[in-house]
């Protein structure tokens, strides 16, 4: 940290909140460690139908399946013989030419769940479908890791499980302004300055707590004061939180992962025209961010990982839609980094199904093996809780 | 050492969710036998949650535009009318449930024994008519034998929907529900094997319902009568068998024993504590009855290491404000708001495993929105209340910004009437925060408006419930 941004934080911290010295969680509160390393994580909720994400238009049985649903080779955007994107997709499209861009297609884990709820806390937990864990995979990095308070920041009103840890926990705000204004109301700063040494290790864990928001909200705020994103985002609330992230990222606070998240996935009727429009939306959104990144130079710096907890049936509905599935693609987009540039592994295999559903070829686990392992610079075991083989996705050096 | 009177504000916060300002006041200086005993003979006196035909009115309207309609629309109308009644029928429980933990002249502990029951033998639907029996299948059991409660929990609807009993068939055995039965209900991990799970899968085929009717049923010919091994022991065993075999176990006492200290004494465990608890559990014939009044008159449950260092879930902090300030919701759906947003929905827990707890409540966001709580509800304070992460949902995230319950501050003012501002605010602190807050917090005073004394006091009790120290029973 710069001297002229600690002088700086200090008068704020002292001018307008006196926090009493024992609600401090220690005095690396804001500085920098790291390898300089940032994930962006975006979870497309509902279940995006990875099938019309990352087409197969070279197999005849995606057509059987999908009916009117199928995009033909001629509207999806080229990739490969094998597979395309789906025609809102311009902007991942491009970043598939520059090689920036690695899909992973049928990723997901045994015994599948179906449910909306369980199977996204089985991704965001990383536990196998027959545990119930309680802390998030990125929870649980920020426990084997002490650093600020906005370690990891989710753009979003709550918190996902998977930035709960056991002992300490990722920070969520819509953007550092409201979160300031709700933090820092005159009556809360009283609060905080009038509050008394506490025998009970809880009361001081909630006054550590709203001592930490407080302060974590006025140095971001600070901090992301003068930076204005190069790039124009698109006004979705998408848009609005990635340009959010890029600020915080372009200001330097000391933030190592990122959350995000867009919903509406769940497109058991009339899928078309829906996933259209929401794929295109995220398109939009994450061009600009790619592009907010690239003009800093930060894009090598940063990756970002797009997932769903679930893939759509093989076969279409009756409704113009798909039923949820299993297996799905993910994929990521960096600059430089990338082991394997373009489709990683071979499209879902549509004549192997279970119940009408694909079989994932990538168990989730060995993804997140190799982001902790690469991009957060972790021994994954201790995160992961079990010897998860990891991917040759990257190359770091 | 506690003070008598701190003893029952403790007893009161665990066992109930506080007591409302008249009650507190009635009943201050009560022993705690005569306390712990008046705690049973108001649960024995509990009635089970009813109906919601008042909306019935409604629905008539609705049906009415439908004759007019073309048969496509009206099979579209009958859809959504259907998914109308039964998300009135569920917010309608969910509020009646909640205003009855909040009764001002109850303590309510049969129903926070429910709420505990609904985190152990956790079950998510969106059918109203279901919750209703599930809740009712609480109700009934949950001061009674755990035994009779774990059978009823394994014939009941919504739990039989949940964990896909009804796809359990004798030719393709689904073994979702027997798998938690073991590891979530009563055994836990470690204490039987896939094998177990798999031949008591068998002993629960046929067991099914017919979910519009809220019936249990038993399919007989579905029901497999072969013969099982299930902990060594070979029979043709049914699902009862299977239950009555798990709870021969005395792991299985220690399992809920654990589970309850957790709940209501302290969410560290006390191992040797918990080993009694459950041996007792054991002797009794699983009565739960008899293990919480054990508690609740234990030395033990009142020494401070137990005492105030609970985070209030938030069904329990919604409640106990509802009960201090004599409030009430008249929109079912406004209160399902809140509880979302903080985190608790009834009969929507996040999974089978039901709700962590402790400091999993607390996120930055909802700690803030939490300590903003009884502004929000009861001076109308703006909020930023996210609608529910709805997976089906579009893509707008709306919220929303008030979140207003109705109040009626008499009783708590009458608590405080004709005393000076320095004992007011010392009777109040008493009454709402744990008995570890012991500062004066005479700085609350400026934050008070000014003006009317009567609306300075309510806006001083609405402030200390604003605090961390409230977040805490």
């Amino acid at each position: 940290m710069l001297r002229r941004d600690f002088i700086r934080l200090s008068s704020l911290a002292t001018a307008s909140i006196s926090v009493p010295g024992f609600l401090h969680q220690g005095q690396q509160l804001f500085a920098r460690k790291d390898n300089g390393k940032r994930i962006i994580i975006i979870q497309l909720t509902g279940g995006n139908d990875g099938l019309n994400t990352i087409i197969p238009y070279a197999d005849d049985q995606y057509f059987n399946a999908r009916g009117r649903l199928a995009i033909h080779q001629k509207d999806a955007l080229r990739g490969n013989d094998l597979l395309g994107f789906h025609p809102a997709l311009n902007g991942l499209r491009s970043f598939y030419d520059q090689g920036w861009l690695t899909v992973i297609n049928s990723v997901g884990y045994p015994e599948p769940n179906l449910s909306h709820f369980r199977s996204m806390d089985i991704w965001n937990t990383g536990s196998s479908s027959r545990d119930y864990w309680n802390t998030g995979w990125l929870g649980r990095y920020l426990d084997n890791h002490p650093g600020t308070p906005h370690e990891a920041v989710q753009v979003d009103q709550s918190l996902s499980l998977a930035l709960k840890g056991g002992s300490r926990q990722g920070f969520a705000l819509r953007n550092p302004a409201s979160l300031k204004r709700a933090a820092r109301s005159p009556f809360l700063d009283a609060v905080t300055s009038h509050h008394q040494q506490h025998d009970e290790e809880m009361a001081t864990y909630l006054y550590q707590t709203l001592a930490s928001t407080q302060e974590s909200a006025a140095w971001l705020v600070e901090k992301s004061r003068h930076q204005t994103a190069t790039a124009s985002y698109p006004a979705s609330q998408l848009g609005r939180d990635l340009k959010v992230i890029a600020e915080l990222i372009t200001a330097d606070t000391g933030t190592s992962v990122f959350y995000a998240s867009q919903t509406g996935y769940d497109t058991h009727v009339n899928q078309s025209g829906r996933q259209d429009r929401l794929l295109r939306q995220y398109d939009e959104a994450v061009s600009s961010l790619v592009q907010d990144l690239k003009q800093h130079d930060l894009l090598r710096d940063t990756l970002i990982l797009t997932f769903s907890e679930f893939g759509r049936r093989v076969n279409a509905n009756g409704s113009g839609g798909t039923d949820h599935g299993t297996a799905n693609a993910l994929w990521m987009i960096t600059d430089g980094h990338l082991q394997t540039p373009g489709f990683f592994n071979p499209p879902a295999d549509l004549n192997r199904l279970v119940d009408g559903n694909l079989i994932h070829q990538v168990d989730f686990r060995s993804v997140y093996a190799s982001v902790i392992q690469d991009w957060l610079d972790t021994d994954p075991s201790t995160i992961l809780l079990a010897d998860v083989p990891s991917l040759p996705l990257f190359q770091m050096s | 050492m506690l003070t008598p009177p701190q003893k029952l504000h403790h007893l009161y916060q665990r066992a109930g969710f506080g007591l409302s300002p008249r009650e507190w006041k009635r009943r201050q200086h009560w022993t705690i036998d005569q306390a712990v005993e008046d705690l049973f003979r108001e649960a024995s006196n509990s009635i089970p949650l009813g109906g919601y035909e008042d909306h019935e009115a409604e629905f008539a309207d609705m049906r009415d535009q439908r004759r007019e309609m073309s048969r496509q629309d009206r099979r579209t109308q009958k859809k959504k009318l259907d998914r109308e009644k039964s998300r009135l029928l569920i917010t309608g429980l969910n509020r009646d449930w909640v205003h009855r933990m909040a009764a001002s002249d109850q303590v309510a502990f049969r129903e926070k024994m429910m709420l505990f029951w609904h985190g152990h033998f956790a079950v998510q639907t969106l059918f109203g008519g279901l919750a209703r029996i599930y809740a009712n299948t609480l109700h009934r059991h949950a001061l009674g034998r755990f035994s009779d409660m774990t059978l009823a929990i394994a014939t009941d609807p919504a739990m039989i929907l949940f964990l896909n009993n009804q796809q359990n068939h004798k030719d393709k055995p689904n073994e979702n529900f027997t798998r938690e039965l073991m590891e979530l209900f009563t055994l836990g991990r470690g204490q039987y094997n896939e094998q177990d799970i798999r031949e008591g899968a068998r002993a629960f085929t046929g067991w099914a319902c017919r979910s519009l009717q809220g019936e249990f049923i038993y399919r007989e010919a579905d029901h497999d009568e072969g013969e099982k091994t299930f902990f060594g022991k070979t029979g043709n065993w049914n699902g009862q068998n299977i239950i009555e075999m798990i709870l021969e176990k005395p792991e299985a006492a220690q399992f809920i024993a654990r589970k309850v200290y957790r709940f209501f004494v302290n969410d560290t465990p006390d191992e040797a504590r918990i080993r009694e608890l459950g041996q007792q559990l054991y002797t009794n014939g699983y009565d739960i009855t008899d293990l919480m009044d054990t508690i609740f008159r234990s030395e033990w449950f009142y020494h401070p290491i137990n005492v105030g260092n609970r985070i209030k879930s938030p069904v329990e902090l919604i409640a106990g404000l509802l009960k201090t300030f004599h409030g009430s919701f008249d929109d079912p759906t406004a209160l399902s708001m809140g509880q979302a947003a903080l985190g608790q929905v009834l009969f929507f827990p996040p999974s089978v495993a039901g709700w962590s707890g402790g400091k999993s409540w607390i996120d930055n966001q909802r700690l803030l929105l939490r300590l903003q709580l009884p502004m929000i509800l009861f001076e109308a304070a703006e909020a930023d209340i996210p609608l529910p992460g709805d997976p089906e949902a579009v893509d707008n995230i709306a919220t929303i910004r008030k979140l207003k319950a109705n109040v009626d501050p008499e009783p708590l003012l009458t608590m405080i009437s004709g005393q000076p501002l320095d004992e007011s605010r010392a009777m109040l602190i008493q009454y709402l925060l744990p008995c570890q807050a012991t500062e004066p917090l005479a700085w609350l005073d400026h934050y008070l408006p000014h003006g009317d004394p009567a609306r300075q006091m309510l806006a001083l009790a609405i402030r200390i419930c604003s605090l961390p120290e409230y977040q805490l029973s």
